[in-house]
């Protein structure tokens, strides 16, 4: 959870917040420019490597430019964008969208301080994870994968996508169970599953 | 509902700590879009959630002026012109401004002022029971009484003989004690005549007498009918003295030997109705119904309807009974069992409202009426469990 990214606009300055609410050029930049890295590591942990993660980020953005004038500041930002990136997120996970634009799982970037064939290998693994959540709600697999892969709370999730805490800790709890059932049918996510026990 | 660190712990390591991220130039073209687009998107939208808030003022403003100003009006379109609730404390009856002229019999007559006259004949002896504006009693205890009640102003008037409860419905009547029972005849109008928990409304024309001194006797036998009848409402039928002693007026239908197909019998039941010759109709309706087929059998419920338009429930059970009795469920056994579910509820009669909508849900389940039936018998039976309850 330490490591989970920390929202530089966070602590933006209410001054130009403001005029970004009004619809000013520079402040609207700085917006973009300070929640980009947010929004991109977000859909990236959701979603995975696509294809159409550009129009994805542009979609969020458009979606935000939209709802800013309602956004009054009684949340922090992060909850307000990360909001917005889950929903656009939810739509994209949908069969259709998801199987048109899914790039290949190899292109998941892995550790950088592991070797390149374990790279390869933690690539590989991450998609059949991956391919695993397919099979649970987006519901589920949302807040897994932000609980698994973000390192953020229950509480977080929660307040992120709008769910009750219990709500939120029962869709891990099912997608946890259902990550666990497919590793028993896939020989290589269950060898990972004992390799990583092992050698923690 | 336990969660897994160490497989969370391990699936980061997995995923490792970067992230797809767009490279330098995409990134630079969604910062432009923003700064190209954005203003014209954010003022829309500040425009939109505008124009919604003021939408939404003006429909809560709409809706409250609606409720308070204009409600009188709106609900005039709607449902039409309001009307003064008839509320005897905030607006009291017409006879509360009029006080009676005289509360005792004087020679023989008691005059009502507006409201009406009575006057004793056959040596008749009475008490003034209750004597305000809107509440009448006499007690008749021998011989006869007119009654003339013009109008009444919204109060009661009644006439007590033994037993005997007679209240006004509408104008003349007479009250006369003939040996142990008690005459009640109706020029005008219409009155209700009640003995013990059994009700009688006599109409114009019409005549009955009721035995005064049987009230305990008569009740113990109608008792005693329910519990022995069970389901079986053809024997619950009404007791024999409510037969109409009302003269056949000249130029009628006797009441037997009529003759013709039914049809034309039907006919001329009809037409001796629209003349106000209500007997000579019956007449011709029973003659009818001693026919076959479909016309006959209708005879039989159109008697019913004659029956119960004038308050002979009694009359308009029996001829639902002789129909069943002739016909059997027969072409219009579904009407006429609604018929007489209607008549049993309007009579008071619960229990034989009950046998009627049990019959019409046993027997014509996809019937017009079937449906009202259950309900009905649905909150009957909800109704006696919460009594049953209550009474526990």
């Amino acid at each position: 959870m330490d490591e989970a990214i920390a929202l530089p606009v966070v602590r933006a300055e209410p001054s130009w917040l403001a005029r970004a609410r009004r619809g000013e050029r520079d402040a609207l930049e700085r917006l973009a420019r300070e929640t980009l890295p947010y929004v991109q590591r977000l859909l990236g942990r959701l979603l995975g490597p696509r294809a159409d993660l550009e129009d994805l980020v542009q979609n969020v953005y458009v979606e935000l430019l939209r709802a800013l004038p309602g956004f009054r500041g009684d949340s922090r930002l992060s909850t307000f964008v990360g909001g917005i990136v889950v929903r656009v997120a939810r739509r994209a996970m949908r069969p259709t969208a998801f199987e048109r634009h899914r790039a290949s799982w190899d292109a998941e970037p892995g550790d950088p301080a592991a070797g390149p064939d374990e790279r390869v290998s933690a690539a590989r693994r991450l998609a059949r994870v991956r391919a695993a959540l397919d099979r649970v709600g987006e519901r589920k697999r949302v807040a897994f994968l932000l609980w698994a892969l973000e390192g953020m709370s229950p509480e977080q999730i929660a307040e992120l996508t709008g769910a009750s805490v219990a709500a939120t800790r029962s869709r891990i709890f099912y997608a946890q169970r259902a990550l666990l059932a497919a590793a028993r049918e896939d020989p290589e996510l269950a060898e990972w599953l004992v390799e990583s026990e092992r050698n923690p | 509902m336990r969660l897994d660190a160490s497989l969370r712990e391990r699936l980061r390591r997995l995923a490792g700590p970067e992230c797809e991220s767009l490279p330098f130039e995409a990134v630079e073209r969604v910062v432009e879009r923003v700064r190209r687009d954005g203003p014209q998107i954010v003022r829309g939208a500040r425009r939109r959630r505008r124009l919604v808030g003021a939408l939404a003022l003006a429909g809560a403003a709409a809706a409250v002026f609606a409720a308070t100003v204009w409600r009188e009006s709106i609900r005039a379109v709607v449902f039409g012109p309001l009307r003064p609730a008839p509320s005897p404390v905030v607006q009291p009856a017409q006879c509360a401004q009029r006080p009676l002229p005289a509360t005792r019999f004087r020679e023989g007559v008691l005059n009502l002022g507006p409201a009406g006259r009575m006057t004793l004949i056959d040596g008749g002896r009475a008490d003034v029971l209750e004597a305000s504006p809107c509440r009448l009693v006499v007690a008749l205890h021998a011989g006869g009484l007119d009654v003339h009640a013009a109008d009444l102003g919204g109060g009661a008037l009644r006439v007590e003989a033994g037993s005997v409860v007679v209240e006004v419905r509408g104008t003349r009547f007479r009250v006369q004690w003939v040996g142990a029972g008690v005459r009640v005849s109706v020029r005008e109008g219409r009155v209700e005549v009640r003995r013990g928990a059994q009700k009688w409304y006599l109409a114009s024309g019409e005549q009955r007498e009721v035995d005064a001194n049987e009230r305990a006797a008569s009740r113990r036998q109608a008792d005693t009918r329910h519990e022995a009848a069970g389901e079986d409402f053809e024997r619950l039928q009404p007791l024999r003295e409510t037969s109409s002693d009302a003269p056949v007026p000249p130029g009628s239908a006797s009441r037997h030997g009529e003759e013709g197909s039914p049809d034309s019998l039907v006919a001329r039941a009809a037409r001796l109705l629209r003349a106000g010759d209500l007997d000579g109709a019956r007449a011709a309706y029973r003659a009818a119904g001693q026919g076959r087929g479909a016309t006959a059998e209708s005879a039989w419920i159109a008697l019913a309807r004659l029956e119960h338009r004038v308050g002979r429930f009694d009359e308009a059970l029996r001829a639902l009974t002789e129909r069943r009795r002739r016909f059997g469920r027969g072409a219009l056994g579904a009407e006429a069992d609604a018929l007489g579910w209607r008549i049993a509820l309007e009579a008071g009669d619960e229990r034989g409202g009950e046998f009627f909508a049990r019959r019409l849900v046993r027997e014509h389940p996809a019937g017009p009426h079937a449906d009202a039936a259950r309900r009905w018998l649905e909150r009957r039976q909800v109704f006696i469990e919460r009594g049953a309850d209550g009474d526990s």
